[in-house]
């Protein structure tokens, strides 16, 4: 089951809200994001025609933002900065679930990022005017020459009279102009809340129709418009919308962490208009998802015992253990220990001695992409440069890492040797406009086979071994080489090529490596499903949904424990 | 480098100031209105961050939020945030939030608890240290020398120097006003080895700057990565562990989610009972030298003494002597429960001893010393029993000594269970934190941003940890 995870940026909450977030704990659920402006209100009780869009501020026209970002940089410029760029934005934001209310949230922030001598500064704020933006670009250059002094005052003491010489001079990407939206057929929060209402009531009705089993649905969608500039000439406008609507079905008998929740295909974090939830299908998805769920609590329970086994994930599940694996592993920064007193470091290095290797099974193959619909999707990243899509792990050889600007450089003799100009993957992120542009993890999708594959046959030889459904996030360690899996999974046993049982009690615990090579199939592409949750990086630490789809998959052997 | 600037000389607003703009927000608001409150955060910050011997980046600023929740009649309430100050944008969001307000026509819950009429006794706190707003504003120059020290010592630094200041103010129709202010810092290094086969680390939490010593941070991370250098690999097992507060700190912080009423009367934590009043109140739930309370009065940790629009945070005792003696109710809950209500204890102190972790591992026959785990998630909630990995320095003990380094582990253990094993307990002092976003059963609090509230627990020897597996990580 996905998490998403909700920052209040005050010291507690509105009471309603603290009340829907420890109910919705409770559930299982936790939903939200960074927010510095939020109504909380009764959705049920709000007179029809009333539109999340009446309930918030008129946005800003993106010109306003674009005036700013341009200040900033003169200003930048003036001051004697080598380097600077800003991210200005505006964003808005929309929960509802039926049981719980609705919020509405909204906040508007900048960073400016600048580099003089090799030291590098970020200043931040929410003051929309051009003194302020002014004022922080001004500050953030100062502040680069102090950090260049340090950098200097470090380097003296170790003996090195030149800049850094393992670091290689920052070039900033070409000039980019322009504006760009995400499209979308329906504005979400043009759409009257009642109306929204009524497609949750009506989701959840769906489930209820299968009783016992029961259907909870929650609909979340964030607007913003984002300018980026620098002081090389960039000024782009971006404005997306996304999409985080989730459907679970469980039996409704009882209550408690016994129960199977079984999420719908079409519960994956998305880019895109309210287009993305009027699909009809999304009830057969939900008659689905009840048929399975009600299956599974027909299945007679156990608990298997502790020792080594093969497993089966599902498409969501593969899609979970693959970004926790190695997904977070391919970030450059994180390759490069510039993370190592926070998030951790990386499996997957020193990158020049690990690409080109098998990291994984040869039935692995990996990309990575910002592209639609995904929920990362941009025409730029928070470093001005147009993302690619392509391979990262090919046949379980790594091939690329993700990258930035700043930490792209590093693997310039592997773009050298296969005669491949040195770019950046366009990974870089900035969680929020004020946040610090970190590298992250863009959409990885897993090939799936190209024989006709179910989990059934996947299943079909094994002996007896395990079958794991749904999407929790497996708890992994500082450098990404071990993963566990507990509550947030549904467990099944396998005996003789058959579901036998559903298991309680147990979880499991695997080593990276081994267990990535010990992959022998795939399913094809009617076993593919997305995952989405969020994963937080750097200190202050910051959380950004990560994405992937992916196809069940077949592996050898996985540690079974028991939680009794 | 302060945005804001709200009140000259200070890196957040005065209480003169804060009273100023709450007042003026208050009066935006329509009379009929049966109850208004409105809260503002003021929070600055500055960060620097370094990795592989240099300086990586700077990050700084401020952010002041308005919290403005108003009821019409009984059961009809509206809460809005914002961050943007113009006089017209407030009385904008005023007005939505009033405009809707009006139109429901009766709210599901009413959780305005009945005695909040007239002035409430907020705790006074003494949290804020002139030191660390000096530090604040001329940014210490500390980086190129702890750099140095790890450097010299052969290892590669990475660590983190943030310093906070943040001031709150509430204001509501009743009457109740309450003005609060802190600072916090905190000051952490990883050492790792060229060939990356260990690490240590260090870290230091206080709210005056002058107590942090970076010297010694970086001198004892650098020291413990050296010690930690060739490790070797140990059987898993049930074994002795000494524990650093560093440790004990990411074991222990979860027992917040347990002390939760609500969950805990529906089965769903340790501290549950099938009988009435289905919670373990007055039962022995561990050791009896172990106490366990929250006060924001606390001198070494210590919080903001009020929350939900005005109510006052109360000193909590929830372990008393071994025995569970409160569970923490919100207020909605505490009202239908007859309950009095308080904060989830994201802060709070644990009783300690006074044996010195030298003593606990000169006494011990044989166990692991950990430096430091991270990772932690909730396995399984009706136990607490959590994952994680131990890190930065974990070493075998052997008749009284260190005697090698080994390779890390996972574990799998319950505060629930380790705290009914304890052998000894050290001094009890604020432990620094250091990297930690929420576990998944935390998501979403505002309490697991940076800095996080102390907590206040002391070095201890436990029997029978589960150290369930080898960890090849670093």
């Amino acid at each position: 089951m996905s998490n998403a995870m909700r920052h209040d940026p005050s010291n507690g909450l509105t009471r309603r809200a603290f009340l829907a977030k420890t109910s919705l704990a409770a559930a299982g659920l936790a939903v939200g994001t960074r927010h510095l402006s939020a109504m909380t209100l009764d959705a049920r009780r709000v007179l029809a025609g009333i539109t999340p869009a009446m309930c918030l501020s008129e946005p800003r026209d993106p010109a306003v933002l674009r005036h700013l970002a341009t200040q900033a940089m003169d200003a930048a410029t003036k001051a004697g900065a080598t380097y600077a760029d800003i991210r200005v934005a505006e964003r808005q934001y929309f929960v509802m679930n039926d049981q719980f209310g609705t919020e509405l949230e909204e906040g508007f922030s900048y960073g400016v990022r600048v580099l003089i001598d090799g030291g590098w500064a970020f200043v931040h704020g929410t003051v929309p005017t051009a003194d302020a933006v002014v004022a922080a670009a001004r500050g953030a250059v100062a502040q680069a020459r102090q950090n260049a002094a340090i950098v200097h005052a470090t380097l003296s003491k170790s003996g090195h009279s030149s800049i850094q010489p393992d670091v290689p001079p920052f070039v900033p990407a070409p000039a980019v102009t322009g504006e760009w939206s995400i499209p979308i057929t329906v504005d979400p929060f043009a759409v009257p809340i009642q109306d929204q209402m009524a497609l949750l009531v009506g989701w959840n009705g769906t489930g209820h129709r299968h009783w016992p089993a029961y259907a909870f649905s929650v609909l979340v969608w964030r607007r913003e418009t984002r300018v980026f500039a620098s002081s090389t000439g960039s000024l782009v406008t971006q404005h997306f919308t996304r999409s985080r609507s989730e459907q679970y079905v469980r039996p409704g008998r009882k209550s408690g962490w016994s129960e199977p929740w079984v999420m719908t295909q079409s519960s994956v974090p998305r880019s895109g208009g309210y287009e993305l939830v009027a699909d009809p299908a999304i009830y057969d998805q939900i008659t689905m998802a009840a048929d399975e769920t009600l299956g599974y609590a027909a299945l007679p329970m156990g608990i298997l015992d502790v020792g080594r086994y093969p497993v089966v994930f599902d498409g969501a599940m593969m899609g979970a253990a693959l970004y926790t694996n190695l997904g977070l592993a391919l970030e450059m920064d994180r390759v490069l220990g510039e993370e190592a007193d926070s998030a951790g470091t990386s499996l997957l290095a020193p990158p020049m001695d690990v690409l080109g290797t098998a990291i994984a099974s040869p039935v692995l193959t990996v990309t990575a992409d910002r592209a639609l619909p995904s929920y990362a999707c941009v025409k730029w990243d928070d470093d001005g440069v147009v993302p690619r899509s392509g391979p990262v792990i090919s046949a379980g050889t790594l091939v690329d890492y993700q990258t930035s600007l700043t930490t792209a450089p590093a693997l310039a003799p592997w773009y050298q040797r296969h005669g491949q100009a040195m770019t950046s993957f366009g990974s870089a992120v900035a969680t929020e406009a004020d946040h610090p542009v970190q590298v992250r993890c863009g959409h990885l999708t897993v090939a799936p086979a190209q024989t006709a594959t179910s989990i059934d046959d996947l299943i079909r030889d094994m002996s007896h071994g395990l079958l794991i459904r749904s999407g929790g996030r497996p708890a992994t360690d500082q450098q990404l080489s071990s993963s566990s899996l507990y509550d947030n999974a549904m467990y099944f046993e396998v005996s003789r090529g058959r579901v036998v049982k559903r298991l309680m009690g147990n979880g499991v615990q695997w080593s990276t490596r081994p267990f990535w090579k010990g992959l022998t199939a795939v399913g094809d592409a009617t076993t593919m499903r997305g995952w989405g949750d969020d994963v937080a990086k750097g200190q202050p630490w910051h959380q950004t949904l990560y994405t992937t789809s992916a196809p069940a998959g077949h592996f050898k052997a996985i540690d079974v424990v028991s939680l009794q | 480098m302060i945005r804001h600037h709200i009140s000259p000389g200070s890196p957040v607003f005065t209480p003169e100031r804060g009273r100023e703009l709450a007042s003026k927000i208050l009066r935006m608001a329509s009379p009929d209105a049966n109850f208004v409150a409105v809260t503002l955060i003021h929070t600055a910050q500055q960060i620097t961050r370094f990795a592989n011997n240099r300086l990586l980046t700077t990050d700084d600023g401020d952010d002041l939020i308005v919290k403005f929740h108003t009821e019409f009649g009984r059961k009809k309430d509206v809460s809005i945030q914002t961050n943007q100050l113009d006089d017209s944008g407030l009385l904008a969001a005023v007005r939505r939030a009033e405009a809707l307000a009006r139109l429901l026509p009766g709210a599901a819950i009413n959780l305005t608890p009945p005695q909040k009429t007239g002035a409430f006794t907020y705790i006074p706190v003494d949290l804020w240290r002139e030191g660390t707003v000096n530090a604040l504003t001329t940014r210490p120059m500390i980086i190129p020398d702890m750099i140095d020290i790890v450097r010299s010592a052969g290892c590669i630094a990475a660590g983190f120097v943030g310093l906070m200041a943040r001031a709150s103010f509430v204001l509501n129709t009743d009457g109740q006003e309450n003005y609060y202010r802190e600072t916090d810092c905190e000051c952490t290094v990883t050492a790792r080895t060229p060939d990356g086969r260990a690490s240590g680390w260090h870290g230091q939490a206080n709210r005056a700057w002058d107590k942090i010593d970076p010297h010694l941070i970086a001198t004892t991370a650098a020291q413990v990565a050296q010690r930690a250098a060739n490790p070797s690999a140990l059987e898993p097992g049930r074994r002795t562990a000494i524990l650093s507060p560093a440790a004990v700190v990411q074991l222990v912080r979860l027992v917040t989610q347990a002390l939760d009423a609500n969950k805990t009367h529906h089965g769903m934590t340790p501290l549950a009972y099938k009988k009435p009043p289905h919670s373990k109140i007055g039962q022995r739930v561990m050791d009896a030298r172990i106490s366990i309370w929250s006060d924001p009065a606390d001198p070494d940790g210590g919080y903001r003494p009020d929350f939900f629009e005005g109510l006052p945070e109360p000193k909590m005792t929830w372990v008393e002597n071994g025995f569970l003696r409160n569970l923490a109710f919100d207020p909605e809950y505490g009202i239908q429960q007859g309950n009095a209500y308080a904060g989830l204890p994201w802060s709070f102190h644990m009783t300690g001893g006074t044996t010195p972790v030298e003593e606990m591992i000169k006494s011990c026959e044989e166990g692991i010393y950990v430096n430091r785990v991270s990772g932690i998630e909730m396995m399984h909630e009706p136990s607490g029993l959590l994952t994680g990995v131990t890190r930065d320095g974990c070493f075998y003990v052997k008749h009284g000594k260190i005697e090698r380094p080994v390779k890390n582990f996972r574990f799998t253990e319950s505060p629930f269970f380790f705290l009914n094993k304890l052998v000894s307990l050290g001094v009890s002092a604020r432990a620094a934190f250091g990297y930690t976003p929420p576990s998944q059963i935390e998501g979403g609090f505002r309490e697991t941003n940076w800095p996080r509230r102390p907590i206040i627990v002391p070095p201890m020897m436990v029997q029978d940890f589960n150290f369930n597996a080898l960890a090849d990580a670093v």
